[in-house]
């Protein structure tokens, strides 16, 4: 008899024969040498592939610990609400280029510099409509990153996602840089300063009360003081905190000022910015840019080679302006001595009074602009309102769908402590009011535009949208009766998020409402936190087989 | 879309679900949505299943993604269990589908045969020479050696001696033929020989890139 082949000694091992062949085949193997041969080395084959398929050689990763479940209900609807949400995250971002751009370029015009594209966009939302809208402005950019982020991590488009994210946020970063960023000097003391005869060759940064700077700094200089003095020479920009704040030295870049009390004697080679309650520009100084001002009271006696944008209270103007004024305000006076070499335009309820010597390049153009009405209706048009309600609404459900994603742990861990009303309300009051320092000075530096705006933005994002989503899952699960589900609910979200929405929009009350949802939201996420880095502690699941 | 639930802090390391009671108890009860027993069996099975991705996929990436999406799977199809047979065989069944189906969208039918067209007769094997190869080898080295082979041949090395599959199973699983299981095993397992044995310069024209 033949022998038989490999393949019907695997058909035999394995079991695979009819009764009949197998027969044979036994009977045969009996006699034949060569056929055991085989058979014990292919025996010995699928034994060694056996041992080493089935050893235990990898545990589970840290990242398959946590437990899997899909949603309670299947829903079709998610993804419609998935493009709804990105089409209104995408026309939000059109129509903020759109109203951003033209701005941007104004304020090209006027002189104004930044150091990179994001702060102006920031500065552009706060010319826009005051201060009001650069919250707004924040909102937007949180939104469009929010955007690339949800495409980073959606799971269809895994690999391909990756580099549009990448590609993005690297852009993100590079308009955020600051042109040069080094390493700056620090000091600290309650009257830290540069005495006259010291130079810096660096950017510097001081705190102190009373901060003097006598000598020289080639650099920028970065100050938060109560009373500052800058007699020295600055060779670039000087960005001050100050509650009395005196520029009597040379600045050869631009300086922007946030104080109570600014005084410029000696004028700036580029561009002057203030936010102050009172703004003297000496008769002295020059300013050799333009100056942008958001003051109370204000005297401006010195010289302005380009524009004046003023928003003010009561300003004097004595001084001479290269350029073209245009002011929004009352109480504008416009002295004999005053020059102005462009147009002349002012916004607001009462026209200027302009002395007889007063030379104006051009007629005064004055445009009457009513008081604001109170109330939020009024002032807004209901379209605008309705398109940020809208806007407020998929920020806050994005940031849900991503923490749902992203998060699943820290979410579900969220989830149950919102559950502990007074607790988390607590927690969050607490952590507000020591927190709230770190936001405004976040705020700060993305107006001083340092590369530090994008990392803000990231932490600006869950104390805006955080809160909002914990809460709003929880009203809404509460509402759906899913709040014993086991895994949070897409639909439950979204009806509790717009049910905040509606409730915080009550005149009057709305206000008391949002206050309540951020302490009660930021009480969640802290205990969720909290309770997160205990878990890891836990020692792993063992390998089972 | 996908949703997690965390394990409990401070799990205990005892054995999860040992007992075959105690187990088909933690099915039925999985199978109405209780989570705790849910999280029971994921715990009890993702290791194997992990490993069983971890043999049958390219990378560890992907078999952790795998683990993931088979564990929806089981949950979504739990009414198709049948709890007469075992349950581990047929977690086995919706992972191989998984991960054929994955690698299946990968490769183009080409790819997933590369190098064993079904036309070349297998020659035979010398026992001898195959048991000193046997002899030599460590589980590391089969397992990377498994890793190199084409998906095919790779899978059904994996459900046949990892999942224990039946021939029947194996059919099903891998659409193909149940009289084609055979040669497609012995196959798949010669391809493993020729990635095992020693390279030898002049015998194989495509590894010969070495002087």
């Amino acid at each position: 008899m033949n022998h038989f082949d490999e393949a019907s000694c695997l058909l035999y091992l394995d079991g695979q024969m009819d009764a009949r062949r197998s027969a044979e085949f036994s009977a045969h193997a009996a006699m034949c040498g060569e056929c055991r041969a085989q058979l014990d080395a292919l025996e010995r084959e699928s034994r060694l592939l056996g041992e080493a398929l089935l050893e235990q050689d990898e545990p589970l990763p840290i990242r398959l610990r946590e437990v899997p479940l899909p949603p309670s209900a299947s829903s079709s609807w998610t993804h419609w609400v998935w493009a709804l949400s990105f089409g209104l995250a995408a026309a939000a971002v059109l129509v903020f280029w759109a109203a951003v751009q033209p701005l941007a370029e104004q304020l090209d015009q006027l002189g104004l510099q930044t150091s990179s594209l994001l702060s102006t966009l920031v500065f552009s939302g706060a010319f826009w409509e005051g201060w009001e809208s650069m919250f707004e402005a924040l909102q937007y950019a949180a939104l469009i990153s929010l955007g690339v982020l949800v495409l980073a991590f959606w799971r269809p488009w895994r690999r391909e996602r990756i580099a549009v994210a990448m590609t993005l946020l690297g852009l993100v970063l590079l308009l955020s840089l600051p042109s040069s960023a080094s390493a700056a000097e620090i000091r600290r003391g309650p009257s830290a300063g540069v005495t006259a005869s010291e130079t810096i060759n660096n950017d510097l940064i001081v705190f102190g009360s009373m901060v003097r700077i006598d000598g020289t700094v080639k650099g920028d200089v970065i100050a938060f003081a109560q009373d500052l003095t800058v007699n020295g020479h600055v060779t670039g920009d000087v960005i001050l905190f100050a509650q009395r704040a005196r520029i009597e030295g040379q600045v050869d870049g631009n300086v922007r000022a946030f104080g109570s009390a600014v005084s410029l004697d000696s004028g700036a080679a580029k561009n002057v910015m203030v936010f102050a309650s009172h703004f003297d520009l000496d008769p002295r100084a020059t300013v050799g840019g333009g100056i942008i001002g958001f003051v109370a009271t204000a005297a401006l006696d010195g010289k302005i080679n380009r524009d004046l944008l003023f928003f003010s209270g009561n300003t004097t103007l004595d001084g001479t302006v290269g350029g073209d004024v245009l002011y929004r305000g009352q109480g504008l006076r416009i002295g004999s001595t005053a020059q102005v070499g462009g147009r002349t335009r002012v916004v607001g309820q009462r026209a200027p009074d302009v002395a007889p010597g007063a030379r104006l390049a051009q007629p005064l153009e004055f445009q009457f602009q009513p008081a604001p009405r109170p109330g939020r209706f009024g002032r807004v048009a209901a379209g605008t309102f309705v398109f940020r309600q809208i806007l407020a609404y998929v920020g806050a459900f994005l940031s849900g769908l991503l923490l749902i994603k992203l998060f699943p742990g820290l979410f579900a861990a969220a989830r149950k402590a919102t559950q502990r009303v007074g607790l988390a309300m607590s927690v969050g009051a607490l952590v507000l009011v020591s927190g709230i320092a770190v936001v405004i000075f976040a705020i700060l530096l993305i107006i001083v535009g340092t590369g530090a705006g994008i990392a803000t933005l990231m932490l600006y994002i869950p104390v805006l949208y955080g809160s909002q989503v914990f809460v709003g899952s929880y009203v809404g699960e509460r509402l759906m009766r899913k709040d014993q589900a086991l895994a949070p609910s897409v639909g439950a979200l979204a009806l509790g998020l717009l049910i905040l929405r509606l409730l915080s929009n009550i005149p009057f009350l709305g206000f008391f409402v949002a206050a309540a949802i951020l302490l009660w939201g930021t009480g969640a996420i802290c205990m969720a936190l909290w309770e997160r880095t205990r878990q890891d502690a836990t020692p792993a699941v063992p390998a089972t087989a | 879309m996908w949703y997690v639930l965390p394990v409990t802090p401070n799990a205990p390391e005892k054995p999860i679900l040992q007992g075959e009671a105690e187990l088909a108890d933690a099915i039925a009860r999985a199978r109405t949505g209780d989570a705790e027993a849910w999280g029971g069996l994921y715990r009890r099975f993702a290791p194997a299943i992990f490993r069983f991705c971890r043999r049958a996929l390219p990378t560890r990436e992907d078999a952790e993604d795998a683990t993931t999406e088979i564990f929806m799977k089981v949950h979504e199809k739990f009414g198709q269990y049948d709890p007469q047979r075992p349950f581990s065989s047929w977690l086995y069944k919706v992972a191989a589908n998984h991960c054929w189906d994955t690698l299946r969208r990968r490769h183009t039918r080409q790819d997933l045969e590369t190098g064993d067209s079904e036309t070349l007769p297998l020659e035979s094997s010398d026992p001898g020479q195959l048991t000193r190869l046997i002899d030599e080898q460590t589980n590391n080295g089969v397992r990377s050696a498994l890793a190199q082979l084409p998906p095919r041949a790779r899978m059904v090395l994996v459900l046949r001696y990892y999942s224990d599959f039946t021939y029947d199973e194996i059919a099903e699983a891998l659409h193909l033929p149940r009289e084609a299981v055979g040669v497609t095993l012995l196959r798949a397992r010669h391809q493993l020989r020729r990635v095992l044995e020693p390279r030898q310069p002049a015998a194989h024209p495509a590894t010969g890139d070495h002087s």
